[in-house]
């Protein structure tokens, strides 16, 4: 059934996003319709708010209303130590853990050699130039446990070799709550030689 | 619904919207396939890294007979050859083999020798610590591959006029299909010059098997020749840009100064 255009448009943008089909998208029009205009507003001001003040912090590259962003500018958190992560959710998902004190380095994504993604496209001559500018004691590189990620990890330690700073990338291994059981090979074998003395 | 069951080797692996991944098998008995694997990027996820390229498995997919896109249904690791991602380097050109076979094969289009190639050839790299021997592998590589797949370059005689005699062929000439003698290397503007000893060390990797090619003392001008050749040849036969080559110049690149 074809409807008033503009519940057709509201329903079409809505099916762009990730992770909705066609009857959701269908679902969330006809809601909006029918919810009071101050709520509806509420919705599109919270959407234009977010595109207009959110922006890529300067210095890591995570998104932020202010730049720097409140981690970069925290003189509690400690400029010495350097997370480096992929993306920008990366550093929620670090934070929510509540026990890094240092600060990020968004990259933007990672190398992808069938995907045609070099160092050149990610924030990788930035994390050196920040290394450079000195001060820094260690890289935590905490991109993805994959093999882009790896590579990743791989071309950083590379590139930041002649910059003498410490290195360091996050264990790799198991997840807790697991069962070893049901680990596979490649997890297992990053877990044995990842180990840590107790 | 048909399943599909093979050893098979994972060419890529690509993350498809919130928790999949996309992965491409190159299955020992129906060649390339490409299937859904439903929560892999999750951490919890059953595959963990089972899904990772170069990884070798046991395969278990079903989908419509002609579907383009299976859904995986198990995923065991029968081999994994680790040394592949000890550094950058090697990890590029087990890569750059990948994209060469996923570039190549067509979906569901059988290709034993091939999947036999890759594996020795992956196990070769791994085992190999010079660039220079590990070039020489992946362009070998290329070539045997291209014969697997009915692309053999012609380097016995002439593919210009037919003469024969090794020493008579100097150049390379990828419209015409591979080695040209002087004349015909002069009548094509697109034909490049090959030395004497690079056209050997091609006709020798295309003969010994892929354990002794390693072994093969080819000097890096001379791999470099070969890999001229090669990609002329790629450009001309399989038109589709090898991605991955980007990668093996800038892991052989020093890194300099990064911070300007
Ligand atoms: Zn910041
Ligand atoms: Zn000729």
């Amino acid at each position: 059934m074809k409807g008033p255009k503009s519940l057709d448009d509201l329903t079409q943008t809505l099916q762009e996003l990730p992770g909705v089909g066609r009857k959701t998208a269908e679902r969330l029009a006809f809601h909006i319709l029918k919810s009071p205009v101050k709520d509806a507003k509420r919705l599109s001001d919270a959407i234009t708010a977010v595109k207009e003040k959110v922006a890529l912090c300067s210095v890591c590259f995570s998104i932020t209303e202010s730049d720097p962003c409140a981690l970069c500018s925290d003189p509690e958190r400690d400029k010495s130590v350097i997370c480096v992560v992929e993306e920008p959710h990366d550093v929620f998902s670090l934070e929510k853990v509540g026990e890094f004190r240092g600060v990020y380095h968004v990259l933007m994504g990672a190398l992808s050699p069938l995907e045609g993604i070099g160092p050149e496209e990610l924030k990788i001559a930035e994390l050196a130039a920040r290394v450079k500018h000195g001060g820094v004691r260690e890289v935590i590189v905490a991109t993805n446990p994959n093999m882009e990620g790896e590579a990743t990890a791989m071309y950083i330690s590379r590139t930041l070799a002649p910059l003498q700073v410490l290195v360091t990338r996050i264990a790799r291994g198991l997840p807790m709550g697991g069962d070893l059981e049901y680990a596979d090979e490649m997890t297992l074998s990053k877990a044995l030689s990842g180990r840590l003395k107790i | 619904m048909p399943l599909y069951e093979s050893a098979a080797i994972i060419l890529r692996s690509m993350r498809l919207g919130d928790s999949d991944k996309l992965v491409t098998f190159f299955t020992y008995k129906y060649g390339k396939m490409k299937a859904v694997a439903k929560g892999a990027v999750k951490t919890k996820s059953r595959y963990g890294g089972r899904l990772e390229p170069f990884n070798l498995v046991n395969m278990i997919a079903f989908g419509k007979e002609k579907a383009e896109l299976l859904s995986l249904n198990t995923c065991d690791i029968q081999q994994m050859i680790p040394a592949l991602c000890a550094n950058l380097d090697t990890m590029a050109r087990a890569w750059a083999c990948a994209e060469f076979v996923d570039h190549l094969q067509r979906d569901r289009d059988e290709n034993k020798e091939g999947f036999r190639l890759l594996v020795s050839t992956w196990r070769e790299l791994a085992r190999e610590k010079s660039n220079a021997r590990q070039d020489l592998l992946l362009r070998i590589f290329q070539l045997k591959y291209l014969e697997t797949a009915g692309l053999k370059p012609e380097l016995e005689k002439c593919s210009g006029c037919g003469q024969k005699g090794g020493g008579q062929l100097s150049g390379f000439s990828a419209r015409r299909g591979g080695a040209v003698c002087r004349g015909c290397f002069q009548a094509d503007p697109t034909a490049i010059r090959v030395s004497p000893g690079a056209m050997m060390f091609m006709k020798k990797g295309l003969e010994m098997p892929m354990e002794k090619v390693g072994r093969l003392a080819a000097g890096q001008s001379v791999v470099e020749e070969i890999e001229k050749a090669v990609a002329t040849f790629i450009q001309a036969h399989v038109r589709r840009e090898m991605r991955t080559d980007r990668f093996l110049r800038l892991s052989a690149l020093p890194v300099g100064d990064p911070g300007k």
